[in-house]
């Protein structure tokens, strides 16, 4: 989930002019880095399973688009410096018994940035539209309301151990790193 | 776009070219390994002096009985072979068999392993289950990697570090980035190489293979009976208390639920999505079923009359009698501790107090059941767990509720009795009973030879 504050404070449009054609490029990658992690034949049995709820299949996909997504915004953002996810369970041994994550997939995303900015969160928006479209088109689903869950911390955060930042000298929760510049 | 497009093929292929194990760095990495070990250490140095600890029982506690460093070499998909550094600690092993989890990520270490083996120690201890502490990990990027990868690393993981396992020596769990499945890797390696069925080896497997019934809700039922406890000895009914819990996932909606039916108001929750809030109590089960329903099983989008919309930092703030974070580390800061105005803190996730935050806190007279208490549910079901594997017969899941009440129940007064004996939080008065009991289990049974 974005930043409302931030993202009401910067009326941008809603579709940025390449939005489409990178939410495209990042959900055909996630298959197919799915696919070739369940070692099946291609995209389409690879759709199959994430369709089919097939849950290590959907554990794929969502980290392939989590990755694809960080490096799509590590790109297009030049203040991003690093981009990590997170197990959301409060305790490491009870995540393996949490419920099954069924086929919307929710990318969790703790984005280390030189700096904050009201368009970056736009970007997010944008993008997240954009993917939502995406994901519609590709499992002829009824559009979900958000794919992204993207929470930002600065330098600050980090060296202070405030907001998202704490995590990161955490023993328990690990982020683990998809992508840094 | 094509440019771009260009661009992002690149980067993956530079980022694929270089095994994403090796490829992927943290930049605390260093800081870690100092930090984390050496808490632990000043941790026990100052419970040692408050309780008399004998000098050599002292030096004993300070360093892990045991600590196995492996390489793992796995056959990879593309036919390339991987090396992999593993680790399997075990802290003491005075009080029983070793217990703890293993887990896959690639900034695992060797301080942060050690320090992880001896949480473990005091939180069994604490528990009154009969173990002793450990952790394991391996160094790895496991969402990289295809599950007959993950098969052949923790296969060949778990045939390099049995001389040290097993179902009284030392028995794994799931840990960040491993789950049921890796534990039934596990366990059926043991199987194949000592030539006998030993599923009680490792805990945390699925029930159809020797796992126990309510171990999903284990946790969050720990934490209400923890909080029930809480206010029995602060003379509080459960009628009149009100309860706002951060984080609605497995712990969470369990002690909210489970809370909800002992007869405590929940006024608030919340989750990645936000809160709400309702200071006349929350329709839980309604709740409940909304994020069932939800897509990505979140509160958001939960209207009810009456309920408004609430950020987790207002959660975290709210005028309520019992104050339960259970999302994540370090939410509870020195930036926020002053305003926190719950009258206690049951603490159901895992470090989601700082230190600096729990000196604010009790100096403002802010009861805090600490971590290793409060969320030992979990523990103490995987104890059950491996009692009903080694009985081989297993029980039905109201008698799996019946007895974790007993061990909590048991274990929250024993903590009480020390902290009100002794004039120290809740917290210290966990430790002190953690590290005086392990201790006085080494004295009893002497130094070998």
């Amino acid at each position: 989930m974005t930043d409302p504050v931030s993202t009401q404070a910067l009326q941008a449009p809603r579709r940025l002019p390449d939005a489409d054609s990178i939410a495209e490029h990042i959900v055909h990658k996630a298959v197919s880095f799915c696919a070739e992690k369940m070692i099946v034949d291609g995209a389409e049995a690879a759709i199959d399973r994430i369709r089919g709820g097939d849950r290590v299949a959907c554990d794929y996909y969502v980290y392939g688009l989590t990755r694809h997504v960080a490096e799509s915004l590590g790109a297009l953002d030049g203040h991003t410096k690093a981009a990590y996810t997170l197990e959301y369970e409060s305790t490491p041994d009870d995540a393996c018994f949490a419920e099954t994550q069924p086929g919307a997939p929710l990318v969790h995303l703790i984005i280390w940035t030189e700096r904050e900015t009201a368009a970056f969160h736009a970007l997010v928006g944008a993008l997240d539209c954009a993917l939502v479209r995406a994901l519609a088109a590709l499992f002829g689903r009824d559009p979900q309301q958000s794919v992204l869950d993207v929470q930002v911390v600065d330098d600050q955060d980090v060296a202070n151990r405030t907001s998202y930042g704490a995590l990161f000298h955490a023993i328990h929760h690990r982020p683990l790193q998809v992508w840094e510049r | 776009m094509d440019r771009l497009k260009e661009e992002l093929t690149q980067k993956e292929q530079v980022t694929t070219r270089q095994h994403p194990a090796q490829a992927v760095r943290s930049f605390v990495a260093a800081e870690r390994k100092h930090d984390l070990w050496d808490d632990v250490l000043a941790q026990l140095n100052d419970v040692a002096s408050r309780i008399g600890l004998d000098p050599g029982m002292h030096a004993i506690l300070r360093q892990p009985e045991r600590e196995l460093t492996v390489a793992v070499p796995v056959m990879m998909d593309d036919g390339s072979i991987q090396v992999f550094t593993g680790y399997r600690i075990q802290h003491s092993s005075a009080r029983g068999p070793c217990k703890g989890g293993i887990r896959y990520h690639p900034n695992v270490n060797l301080h942060e392993v050690r320090a992880l083996a001896a949480l473990m120690t005091w939180k069994c201890a604490v528990a009154g289950i009969p173990y002793g502490g450990a952790k394991g990990g391996i160094q790895c990027a496991p969402k990289e990697m295809s599950q007959t990868e993950l098969c052949r690393l923790t296969r060949r993981f778990t045939a390099m570090i049995l001389p040290i396992l097993g179902p009284r020596r030392d028995i794994p769990a799931p840990d960040v980035n491993t789950d049921a499945q890796i534990m039934a890797w596990v366990a059926d390696t043991a199987c194949m190489l000592q030539n006998q069925s030993t599923m009680e080896i490792v805990t945390g497997k699925p029930v159809s293979l020797g796992g126990s019934q309510g171990r999903k809700e284990a946790t969050g039922r720990g934490v209400a009976v923890i909080t029930r406890e809480l206010l029995r000895h602060t003379g509080q009914t459960l009628e009149e208390t009100t309860v706002a819990i951060q984080g609605f996932g497995n712990v969470g909606s369990a002690a909210a639920a489970i809370l909800h039916d002992m007869g405590c108001k929940v006024v608030a929750v919340s989750d990645i999505s936000g809160g709400c809030h309702d200071p006349r109590g929350l329709d839980i089960p309604a709740i409940a079923r909304h994020v069932a329903a939800h897509p990505h099983h979140l509160l958001e989008g939960y209207a009810a009359p009456g309920v408004e919309s609430i950020s987790n930092e207002e959660l975290l703030t709210s005028q309520v009698n019992v104050l339960i974070p259970a999302a994540l580390e370090h939410q509870i800061r020195a930036d926020n501790a002053p305003q926190v105005r719950a009258k206690a803190i049951v603490e159901a996730a895992n470090g989601p107090t700082t230190p600096e935050a729990d000196a604010i806190l009790d100096e403002r007279g802010i009861l805090v059941v600490p971590d290793i208490l409060a969320n030992a549910g979990g523990v103490v079901v995987s104890y059950f767990e491996w009692v009903q594997d080694m009985q081989c017969f297993f029980w039905e899941e109201a008698e799996v509720n019946r007895q974790l009440e007993r061990i909590m129940v048991g274990s929250f007064g024993k903590v009480w009795e020390v902290g009100e004996q002794r004039a120290v939080p809740l917290r210290m008065a966990a430790y002190m009973l953690a590290v005086h009991d392990v201790a006085a289990a080494i004295q009893l049974r002497g130094i070998f030879p």
